[in-house]
């Protein structure tokens, strides 16, 4: 009996001292939270970081949570709301200003001004777009997008026309032409909201880049109901486009991966979005596809609006947010990491998938670019009149506001444009005045 | 055989039409899960130009699909397990005995099933960061529990209460303890309610993503409908790879379904009639 007692106690003994090893060695733990879910091209490589970065630092663990884009949202704003961020986050520039606000993401800012060669490798106007008025920045700026209008050429073709709109009034002779062969001049994801991109063009032309910042974070923010602000006009056009049928049937139902579908099946002629739009035609239609059928355009002037006429959708959208809840010797870690995951050898990787990287690469990876996303970058670098889209610049409850009641209530025709302004204005007059 | 009249064999035949419609989505996902992602978008409703057979490989690999298969079946199990003993355990005392603040503990029990899942989320996180229990397949299991237990409730308590009192007046005659009363008669009279429950139970947890999303944070710790939305990227979704693995992970539950379809239908039809 006491031989065994005696085994015992020896047994717990080196129990305890395994595990008191094993807790002294347990490694901290830095959690990554981003879109690029398993299946993304780009994740392998961020992958590829990571697994280096563990490498160089025994002491530290990636942990990368790749999550579908809704599911992201949901849970950053569960953690945030339960004052838990991620370690590293990727956020739109309008999540960035809001979390930072709340003291949940870090401001960058003096670690851009301290590490000067990290700060060079970022284009300076992302640096500007990032940053708040106060000069804060809550996100290291990594991804980009240039909107515009692509058509599909195999249908322009069909249709007799030789090239796309300038004006407003060739895009609705160009409505009438495509819908005579029986495609559908526009179409768009609306089951999933994919109107900002469209609506913001739609509003730099009627109100023009400056009134838009105005109106997403400056002194016009609960003046969307306001005529001389050009959103009402601009929801006007959007309604003249569906009620002359340049979309199709029951558009707020119409999946993106379905309104895909139609431009690479010849059925639609134009779709507007972003840059990612290039690798996506490549990816659904094919190469020869995208070489042959696809054209890229910038969006037709609308002669007697008073916004800009060369205005642009587009800019930094995206970037890596660090928590300000972070301790050294973590912190200095985190920032380590996702300076490696901005490298020019990253950041080329994603420019080659056509996700335009604020960050500077390689000539080599400039001469791989495709030709439409080249010219995107040429125009993008001409015009000085450029903005982002509502759902990246506008705080959420407007965001949603536009995007899933006054867009949709134009499409179903149950919101007249004026009715439709005065719903955004109430989510802004909510959320900015608590009204 | 009996003949069948005109409007019966019209009857038939739309029956027949009606079933032939339900496996079209079916045979849609399937077809698709052999396509290639250029061949799905140029030729959505034809047969693969080449049958990529190699998708439902691709589609394991990528997405670890046997991990989150083996998670979902652990939270399963201790759920089910959870949610049926104190179920039953509830019911029984509800249905069988009569006591004070019996309805008020019916109440009690039953308006869980009212309070919102989103209304408690931060609270419970709070909860799970304090117990440092993210990533726990077993604390999921007790949320989905006490989520699941006021559903589970109100419906055997209604079975229970049809089992006659004779029966347990006779046991009782006979010597039968209460123990004996419940596993020996009431549960085997309440079987097909327990199965009928069991099974809605089994299909929420098994589709359930909210509360997974929010508590998992490690890939290896995923279950089948968080790890099942990584099929769709921000730009390129994956639907070729998305419907094979759809297509391998429904397969477990349609074999158990197919089991069970009796007994599952006959618990939801006795339980619309009875309580």
């Amino acid at each position: 009996m006491k031989r065994l007692l005696a085994n015992m106690a020896i047994l717990v003994c080196i129990l305890m001292v395994l595990v008191g090893i094993a807790a002294s060695q347990e490694k901290t733990t830095i959690r990554v939270m981003s879109y690029f879910v398993p299946t993304d091209a780009v994740t392998p490589y961020l992958e590829e970081v990571f697994r280096k970065f563990e490498k160089d630092f025994p002491d530290f663990r990636v942990q990368h949570e790749g999550l579908e884009s809704a599911d992201f949202r949901t849970k950053l704003s569960v953690e945030m709301a339960a004052g838990n961020p991620p370690d590293v986050s990727y956020v739109v520039i309008s999540l960035s200003w809001e979390y930072g606000s709340k003291g949940l993401l870090m401001n960058l800012a003096p670690v851009l001004e301290e590490d000067k060669a990290w700060r060079e490798t970022i284009l300076p106007r992302a640096i500007e777009a990032f940053s708040t008025k106060g000069g804060e920045i809550y996100a290291a700026p990594f991804i980009a997008q240039i909107g515009g209008l692509y058509y599909n050429k195999n249908v322009y073709s069909k249709a007799g026309i030789s090239g796309p709109p300038k004006t407003w009034d060739e895009l609705m002779v160009q409505v009438e032409k495509i819908k005579n062969v029986g495609a559908y001049p526009f179409v768009t994801g609306g089951k999933e909201w994919r109107y900002a991109w469209f609506i913001t063009q739609l509003l730099v032309r009627t109100a023009g880049v400056d009134k838009i910042k105005e109106l997403a974070y400056g002194s016009e923010v609960t003046g969307w109901n306001k005529p001389e602000n050009g959103f009402i006009e601009a929801l006007r056009l959007f309604k003249e486009l569906i009620d002359a049928g340049a979309f199709p049937e029951g558009l707020n139902g119409i999946p993106r991966d379905i309104a895909r579908m139609m431009f690479v099946q010849n059925q639609a002629a134009m779709y507007y979005e972003g840059s990612w739009k290039v690798n996506v035609w490549k990816t659904l239609g094919g190469e020869d596809f995208l070489n042959n059928s696809v054209g890229w355009a910038l969006f037709p002037e609308i002669p007697g609006q008073l916004g800009d006429q060369d205005g642009m959708v587009g800019g930094p959208v995206h970037g890596w947010g660090i928590s300000a809840k972070l301790e050294e010797p973590k912190r200095s870690k985190v920032i380590e990491l996702v300076k490696r995951m901005m490298s020019p050898e990253i950041a080329g990787v994603f420019f080659e998938r056509s996700q335009p990287v604020v960050v500077k690469v390689s000539e080599d990876v400039m001469a791989k670019l495709h030709p439409i996303l080249i010219k995107q970058l040429e125009e993008y670098g001409k015009t000085k009149r450029a903005v982002l889209p509502t759902d990246v610049i506008c705080v959420p409850p407007v965001d949603n506001a536009i995007k899933k009641i006054a867009v949709p209530g134009i499409v179903d025709g149950s919101l007249t444009p004026e009715e439709a302004a005065e719903e955004v204005n109430k989510a802004a007059e909510k959320y900015f005045l608590g009204k | 055989m009996r003949k069948l009249s005109g409007v019966e064999r019209v009857g038939k035949f739309l029956l027949y039409l009606h079933t032939m419609l339900l496996l079209v989505p079916l045979v849609w996902i399937t077809i698709t899960a052999f396509k290639s992602l250029e061949d799905l978008f140029t030729n959505p409703m034809g047969l693969p130009k080449v049958w990529h057979f190699e998708n439902f490989i691709q589609a394991i690999r990528v997405s670890n699909l046997h991990i989150y298969i083996k998670n979902t079946l652990f939270v399963e199990i201790v759920t089910l397990g959870c949610v049926l003993l104190v179920a039953t355990f509830v019911s029984f005392a509800l249905s069988r005995f009569n006591f004070r603040f019996k309805d008020g503990l019916y109440i009690f029990f039953t308006a869980g099933y009212m309070i919102s899942l989103h209304s408690v989320l931060i609270p419970l996180y709070e909860i799970a960061r304090n117990l440092h229990a993210f990533d726990n397949l077993f604390f999921l299991s007790l949320v989905y529990s006490a989520f699941e237990i006021p559903f589970s409730v109100l419906i055997l308590t209604s079975f229970m209460s049809q089992v006659p009192k004779e029966i347990e007046e006779s046991a009782i005659i006979d010597g039968c303890s209460y123990w004996g009363i419940y596993s020996k008669i009431v549960i085997p009279l309440s079987k097909d309610g327990i199965i009928a429950v069991a099974t809605l139970v089994a299909l929420h947890v098994w589709n359930e993503l909210l509360l997974a999303l929010v508590f998992l944070n490690k890939s290896s710790s995923r279950t089948l409908p968080v790890g099942m939305r990584g099929f769709f990227a921000e730009y390129i979704s994956q639907p070729t790879l998305l419907f094979a693995a759809a297509l391998t992970v429904s397969i477990p539950i349609m074999i158990i379904y197919s089991l069970l379809q009796e007994r599952f239908v006959q618990g939801i039809t006795l339980g619309a009639l009875k309580g």
